[in-house]
């Protein structure tokens, strides 16, 4: 789930001693809000705040700059084909961009609650086909019709009999490719509805509150945490616990899986750092501290899953973002590094993306440490048809992070 | 047990009688205001003129008027909620002219729209590019129909619950208007009495130039609001601190028997709201501070103000100076116990208790007494003593 952020406006000049790719023309952030990627990794857009304005920019997989428009959005959401983007702030207004132009498409407001209201969670996803986007109010989840803003279906309760506070919805998960949505309310229930039939599919009871939803690339599996500081698996067929992962450092405000579903990342309170769980080990592997006045307002991996993308920004007087040994690098005012970088994680991401056969005509056996340089100008020669750009930069950034361990 | 309301004792002369859970007043369910005086007077309001629905409205501000580029229209003509302003009102849009450049539309606001607040204009909010004023602007009602309580709808709205006209125009969102002045309901001739409405003064601007309120939102940086779990105290008093008006010495002038309002109105059984500040104290886990049992707040440990608690050398200070209080507050409903408890409990789900909707807050400064001459004082004709 998203959760809207709100920044101490302040005017800072920011001096990153990194390597930065932004391109020249895009504007500085200050701040970011939230970020999000389309489906195959070629367009990432960075929804935050210059000194002056709110504002949206794009860019590629390379991470150069595409586009930038003014705008106004504490949460963005990339159609899955990336020529369209949802945004929201509080107070339930959403519109629909056309990322071509930077122009409305159109524009909605929740339509079971008064927009006097307030929600949870202000997460926007598209349904696979890119024709809807589900929106969060208190008590339903709303499908809107992307190109006219209207209502199409609500699920999320079954109807407003009876409804009382706890039946609100607190965290919300998207499965695209089965356009399912989890829903945790506030009577520490997850419930699976048909984003389709507008029918609820399954419910699982928990003993206590439900804190973020995380659901795994290929839906089977739902992270959430509870008031215990653990964070549970929970088979979404079976409805049972599979998996716990005990001494959170914090309530997490974003659980994000890797694609092949082996690294957990969190992120948590202001000042908190961002964990990577192995999944597996079911310990922290690494963390990324921020600074004390960090936030981090959004948490992604890459569609291929060899980095991690954050938005953060500062309370206080000064932005400083991050404090940390981790090398990273930066697209726009989004912040990205190498989660667990490894040979194997290597491997197992060029297998992924079609991309072995290629690296193996280079270095003509096993990926070893010796190999990497090889990799790196193979992977940098690379054309479009020969790899998918996103894993490109992806490999070159994991390939880069274990040479500098 | 010691009352959970001798907090209360500490501050003003003002007593309130407030149930803020009905329903959303109409003209027959106006909300009762009883003084500490002598007299307990209620008061209604008066209906005026009501507006309607617009074709060409125009968009005014305190820096000029300009045309808007698009159509507006009221879509609700049912008066006992919100007016609501669609089509036009599109986020981006761009006002030209003598606003300026990339002042856009948020949305419209319509949390202080109602019908007795400016007959003849529905307000919405615009976010203008910093370093201009914020302000507010307002769309032009035109086309008032002559009769009271009747609206034209030329595009109604499909979720306007109620299309026939509204026979009361009366929307009052519990004591909102009447401690604001919103609604005038204590308007002239005692608007000195008004109380004031806390300005969040540090807050938002990046993403929201709405700097009347806390956002639920914006304190999940801290703590989590379901289950009421404090996790960074420091940062959250700072921020409290910080984002609540004060007086000249720096210091939140919210204090005890003050007013939040939260709008907590998020369907079907749910309902706006308002709490009385009962005090200062410092920042605990709902679960531990509302545990019955084992109650972990003596409500005389209550401090009436900021200044109060920052004054008492026993009350632990963060790193930055700060006192480590934050508001206290306590419900006089069923809807949570009336255990005084810290303001961000209130989203919190008491066991045994139906508890809140999602919500922010609004912090209303209240006079220490309210005056009201004979002649404003309404008694309703049927009123009887044995009411």
């Amino acid at each position: 789930m998203k959760h809207v952020m709100f920044a101490i406006f302040v005017f800072v000049s920011l001096s990153f001693n990194i390597n930065s790719i932004t391109a020249q023309e895009s504007v500085e952030m200050i701040g970011v809000t939230d970020l999000s990627w389309n489906a195959d990794g070629t367009i990432l857009a960075v929804a935050g705040f210059t000194s002056e304005k709110g504002i949206i920019q794009l860019f590629d997989a390379n991470g150069q700059f595409l586009r930038e428009w003014d705008a106004i959005a504490d949460t963005i959401t990339l159609s899955p084909l990336g020529d369209k983007l949802a945004s929201t702030m509080a107070g339930g207004a959403y519109a629909i961009w056309d990322t071509n132009t930077g122009e409305i498409m159109t524009y909605f407001t929740w339509s079971t609650m008064p927009s006097t209201s307030t929600t949870n969670d202000l997460s926007i996803y598209w349904t696979s086909d890119g024709e809807n986007v589900i929106v969060i109010g208190g008590f339903f989840a709303e499908m809107h019709n992307a190109q006219t803003g209207e209502l199409v279906s609500t699920y999320g309760n079954s109807s407003t009999d009876d409804l009382v506070p706890r039946d609100q919805i607190g965290y919300t998960a998207w499965d695209i490719d089965r356009n399912q949505i989890s829903i945790s309310k506030a009577d520490y229930s997850i419930e699976v509805w048909d984003a389709i039939t507008g029918e609820q599919i399954s419910e699982y009871q928990h003993s206590s509150f439900v804190v973020e939803l995380g659901l795994n690339a290929n839906g089977t599996q739902l992270a959430f945490a509870s008031d215990d500081l653990t964070l549970y698996i929970l088979d979404i067929q079976a409805l049972s616990i599979v998996n716990t992962l005990t001494g959170l450092n914090g309530l997490p405000r974003n659980i994000e899986w890797s694609p092949d579903s082996t690294l957990i990342a969190i992120s948590n309170a202001v000042s908190r750092p961002i964990d990577i769980w192995g999944v597996e080990m079911g310990q922290i592997l690494e963390t990324f501290v921020v600074a004390d006045n960090a936030f981090v307002t959004s948490l992604n991996f890459t569609p291929f899953g060899g980095q991690l993308v954050f938005g953060a920004y500062a309370r206080g007087d000064v932005l400083q973002i991050v404090e940390t040994t981790i090398p990273f690098d930066q697209i726009g005012g989004a912040q990205l590094f190498v989660p667990a970088p490894s040979l194997e994680r290597l491997q197992t991401i060029a297998e992924s993306c079609g991309a072995m056969s290629l690296l193996e005509q280079s270095i003509g056996g096993d990926i070893t440490d010796a190999a990497l340089p090889s990799i790196i100008t193979q992977l940098q020669a690379a054309t479009a048809d020969q790899i998918p750009p996103a894993c490109a930069a992806d490999l070159i950034a994991i390939a880069e992070a274990i040479q500098s361990q | 047990m010691s009352s959970p309301f001798n907090g209360i004792q500490q501050c003003a002369t003002i007593s309130l009688t407030i149930n803020d859970n009905d329903p959303v007043p109409t003209a027959t369910t106006v909300p009762t205001i009883a003084f500490a005086s002598t007299r307990t007077p209620t008061r209604t309001f008066t209906p005026t003129p009501r507006p309607t629905a617009t074709r060409t409205p125009t968009v005014t501000s305190s820096f000029t008027s300009t045309v808007a580029l698009s159509t507006w229209y009221i879509s609700c003509n049912n008066l006992t909620g919100p007016l609501r302003v669609r089509s036009g009102v599109e986020i981006g849009s761009q006002f030209q002219e003598d606003l300026p450049i990339g002042t856009q539309v948020i949305r419209p606001d319509l949390i202080e729209t109602s019908a007795l607040d400016f007959p003849q204009y529905i307000r919405i909010r615009i976010y203008y590019p910093l370093g201009q004023q914020i302000e507010i602007a307002y769309v032009t009602i035109r086309d008032l129909v002559a009769n009271d309580g009747e609206y034209l709808d030329t595009v109604r709205d499909p979720v306007c619950p109620t299309p026939a006209p509204a026979s009361s125009p009366t929307y009052v969102t519990g004591i909102l208007p009447a401690v604001s002045g919103t609604n005038n309901l204590l308007g002239t001739p005692v608007s000195t009495n008004r109380g004031t409405q806390v300005a969040v003064s540090n807050q938002p601007p990046p993403n929201d130039a709405r700097n009347d309120r806390l956002y639920a939102l914006s304190l999940v940086d801290f703590l989590n609001l379901d289950s009421g779990l404090v996790e960074e105290s420091d940062e959250l008093v700072n921020f409290v601190r910080s984002n609540l008006l004060t007086d000249g010495s720096g210091n939140p002038i919210l204090q005890a028997g003050d007013y939040v309002f939260i709008n907590s109105f998020a369907g079907p059984n749910t309902d706006y709201h308002g709490l009385i500040v009962v005090g200062w104290q410092s920042p605990q886990n709902c679960s531990v501070i509302v545990d019955q049992a084992t109650p972990a707040l003596n409500p005389n440990q209550l401090y009436a103000s900021y200044s109060e608690a920052f004054a008492n050398p026993n009350v632990p200070r963060n790193s930055d100076g700060n006192a480590i209080v934050v508001p206290y507050v306590a419900d006089f409903t069923t809807a949570q116990s009336p255990i005084p408890r810290p303001f961000y409990c209130t989203r919190y789900f008491e066991p045994g208790k139906l508890g809140f909707a999602p919500h922010d807050w609004w912090f209303f400064h209240l006079p220490n007494q309210i005056t009201l001459p004979y002649s404003s004082i309404y008694t309703n004709p049927s009123w009887q003593w044995s009411n």
